[in-house]
């Protein structure tokens, strides 16, 4: 009887420590929820200041914000593209539309990078809207496809 | 007479092989783009980041790269000449990443198969220990147990 008990709780305190050693080696491998994110700041860097109105032809000064929590380090490319109310972009779908400017990064996982961007607009409009899409690059397919990331800006656009 | 026309045919066959050869070359000079260095790097970094390796600071140097490509992209319309030094800036750092986690792979035992390694052993050594727990140690615990206890008295009521 005592036997058995002593035989048990012995065996329970190895069980435990196998588990905690694959828990271990599990966990240090990967990551929960990979995602990836791109966002814009304002001319301080800072989540304010945007603007709202834009003259044709002047530079803006923004700021873009990447960060990379994939599990892995990952090489991204941001597209920035112009469109309008009615343009289509979700998390699968990217915006049909040309890039106006590009900007690329590598990035630890975990690691994040703000860089400084000038924004200049070529033609006049009301409700110009200006995306930034995050893309990365797959190495399995040597490709760049698109993260579902994105960040955008709404601005009133006129000639001086 | 064969022999001309065996002759004939070797030569045009080696002309083919020569150009075709010379084309490919020439396809492979046109498509090495700085981004494509720098793409090639990444693939190098990321085998020695899965072969458990800290690559934290080949990120930032391929930032570093990238960032000249962006720079270099801006200006390229404006001042070739300044992108093209840019770009030549951006895949000197790109080789030198690719090499350096190239190195990391190739020398000895990767982190990633140590621990590996190590899971596997300390299982091994789990698995060793509960089957001697399970034959020897309530042996063993009595043992222990009636050595401490080799002074007592046991008085009956």
């Amino acid at each position: 009887m005592i036997d058995g008990t002593i035989r048990a709780a012995a065996l329970g305190i190895l069980v435990i420590i196998a588990v905690g050693l694959v828990g271990q080696y599990y966990f240090v491998s990967n990551t929960s929820q990979p995602f990836s994110e791109v966002g814009i700041l304002g001319p301080k860097g800072e989540f304010n200041d945007y603007p709202t109105q834009m003259t044709v032809g002047v530079n803006y000064s923004l700021n873009l914000y990447v960060v990379n929590n994939q599990g892995q380090s990952m090489m991204y490319a941001v597209y920035e593209e112009l469109g309008n109310l009615s343009s289509i972009i979700n998390q699968s779908t990217p915006l049909a539309a040309s890039p106006v400017a590009t900007y690329w990064f590598a990035l630890p996982n975990g690691g994040n990078y703000t860089l400084p961007i000038i924004v200049k607009l070529s033609s006049a409009g009301q409700n110009v809207r200006l995306v930034w899409e995050l893309w990365g690059y797959s190495e399995s397919t040597a490709t760049w496809t698109y993260t579902g990331a994105w960040a955008q800006l709404f601005v009133n656009a006129t000639v001086l | 007479m064969n022999n001309q026309r065996s002759l004939q045919l070797l030569a045009f066959v080696s002309l083919f092989l020569v150009v075709t050869l010379l084309a490919s070359s020439s396809f492979a000079q046109q498509s090495s783009t700085p981004l494509s260095k720098v793409e090639n790097a990444y693939v190098s970094v990321r085998a020695a980041e899965r072969a458990g390796y800290n690559v934290t600071s080949l990120d930032a140097s391929l930032n570093n790269a990238l960032g000249l490509i962006t720079q270099g992209t801006a200006i390229q319309a404006s001042d070739p000449a300044g992108a093209q030094l840019l770009f030549n800036q951006s895949e000197a750092i790109a080789s030198q990443v690719a090499t350096s986690a190239q190195g990391l792979t190739r020398s000895g035992v990767s982190p990633a198969s140590l621990r590996e390694a190590y899971l596997v052993g300390g299982l091994v050594a789990i698995g060793v220990a509960m089957v001697l727990v399970f034959f020897f140690l309530p042996t063993l615990f009595w043992r222990v147990w009636t050595r401490t206890r080799a002074d007592s008295v046991v008085f009956r009521k």
